[in-house]
């Protein structure tokens, strides 16, 4: 007996939808969580770059009814040389497993919702699934190294098979050792470094958008004052501990430089990894890196993370900046991507990830 | 926009199928190495060669590789 063919669908939600307010019917696998997540729903609705209410921030695919899978977008902006063009960050791709034969991903991953209103895409924080997926679909993939630096060697015993009794003494030991590296990083700026105020601030000042804007590279996602408050000031999923800082850097009273934090709990189940409280330098910007580089930022940052942190992390793809970490014992452990599609197919050179500002938070990462 | 370089185009989404194996009346999706990646890689590969959009519904309606072909050419 032939099985019955099911029925794909497809619904799309606009900006103007999640301002209103709807729920997502017929629902057992909890698909519309994003719309009823209320700190995710704020987020979308908070975006600073929506120029038209029926920008379609949710595409919701139904097998025979049944909501079996997403994917979100919100609007940004794209830098190409003088050019600012609209554009759109994916955001929250999931298909239910059971459904996953019946090609759901394809249906999300093509939708032309937002076709005539935006010129370009992002997308970040992929697992090799999702790199894979981009890989098929043709879009332009950058890579940068992760770096991490150890606060607790708990999860370098749990990686090696440790637990219970065991992995406690054998933590507890080698934590004894990371201490005074802790100390050194934390309370031993170089004098260097010294100059200069690091102060946490609640609103994201305008100065920091000609540091974005004109750092000479002819590509980027924008990251203005506006799209950074926007990251600050929100979370997909608050927790205790969690948290996203801003800094300015500043000499004399005069601005050189700003760093943006996050404070999320991170576990790696396929290692056995359980979460840990993870620091990320996920932006930065300097006026003049010659004086005040990309590393001396990370290295300002480290002493402003929670004193319980179990590690610190950014990522980068300048060799130069690499070798100042690994000197100061941070290790490389992975790799981080930006995905990117040129919908004008106007911009051959933006494959060239030289010509591009990257950071770890690209997209939506920096809320996730 | 002819065919066998349509054909031709689509054969080279596969990396273990060999090219001779897939002609305009091969069946694609009974493919052994046919699967969601490489629908999206040939998805891809319209918009790029032939600046034409397909979604997941044109393949599924699809039997053969010229049944595809022809739902490309209708919107060239």
């Amino acid at each position: 007996m032939e099985e019955n063919k099911p029925i794909v669908t497809v619904e799309a939600y606009s900006y103007k939808d999640f301002k209103n307010g709807f729920g997502v019917a017929n629902d057992p696998y909890n698909v519309g969580e994003v719309v009823t997540n209320q700190s995710r729903r704020k987020a979308f609705i908070e975006c600073p770059f929506v120029i038209d209410e029926n920008f379609v921030m949710l595409i919701l695919a139904r097998v025979d009814g049944v909501a079996a899978g997403r994917i979100m977008a919100f609007p940004t902006l794209f830098k190409a040389g003088e050019e600012i063009l609209h554009s759109n960050g994916g955001s929250s791709l999931l298909v239910v497993e059971k459904y996953r034969r019946y090609d759901i991903a394809i249906e999300l991953l093509t939708h032309t919702a937002n076709k005539n209103r935006t010129f370009a895409g992002f997308g970040a924080d992929f697992s090799q699934d999702g790199i894979n997926v981009n890989k098929a679909l043709r879009r332009t993939i950058f890579t940068m190294d992760k770096m991490m630096l150890a606060r607790n060697s708990r999860f370098v015993f749990e990686n090696a098979g440790l637990k219970g009794g065991i992995l406690k003494a054998a933590t507890g030991i080698a934590n004894v050792f990371l201490r005074p590296l802790t100390y050194l990083l934390d309370y031993r700026t170089p004098k260097r470094l010294r100059q200069y105020t690091v102060k946490e601030v609640d609103v994201v000042p305008e100065w920091v958008d000609d540091v974005v804007l004109n750092d000479g590279h002819k590509y980027m996602e924008v990251h203005d004052h506006r799209w950074l408050q926007w990251c600050r000031d929100n979370m997909f999923n608050p927790k205790p501990k969690c948290a996203n800082h801003f800094y300015t850097v500043e000499k004399d009273g005069r601005p050189m430089g700003f760093f943006m934090t996050t404070e999320r709990y991170e576990g790696i189940e396929s290692r056995n990894i359980s979460p840990m409280l993870t620091g990320s330098v996920v932006e930065w910007g300097s006026k003049d890196e010659k004086v005040l580089s990309e590393f001396d930022l990370v290295r300002l940052a480290v002493p402003t993370f929670r004193k319980d942190i179990d590690m610190i992390q950014f990522v980068t793809d300048d060799k130069d900046t690499i070798k100042k970490a690994k000197q100061h014992c941070f290790i490389q452990h992975g790799v981080h991507y930006i995905t990117f599609r040129d919908m004008t197919k106007r911009f051959k050179e933006a494959k060239d990830q030289r010509l591009w500002r990257l950071r770890f938070g690209y997209s939506d990462s920096i809320m996730n | 926009m002819e065919l066998k370089d349509f054909v031709a185009n689509f054969a080279e989404q596969f990396e273990e199928t060999d090219a001779s194996e897939i002609t305009a009346a091969t069946e694609f999706k009974k493919l052994d190495e046919w699967s969601s990646l490489i629908a999206l890689s040939v998805i891809a590969m319209v918009d790029e060669e032939y600046e034409v959009t397909i979604k997941g519904e044109d393949i599924r309606n699809s039997s053969t590789i010229e049944d595809l072909y022809k739902v490309v050419l209708s919107r060239k």
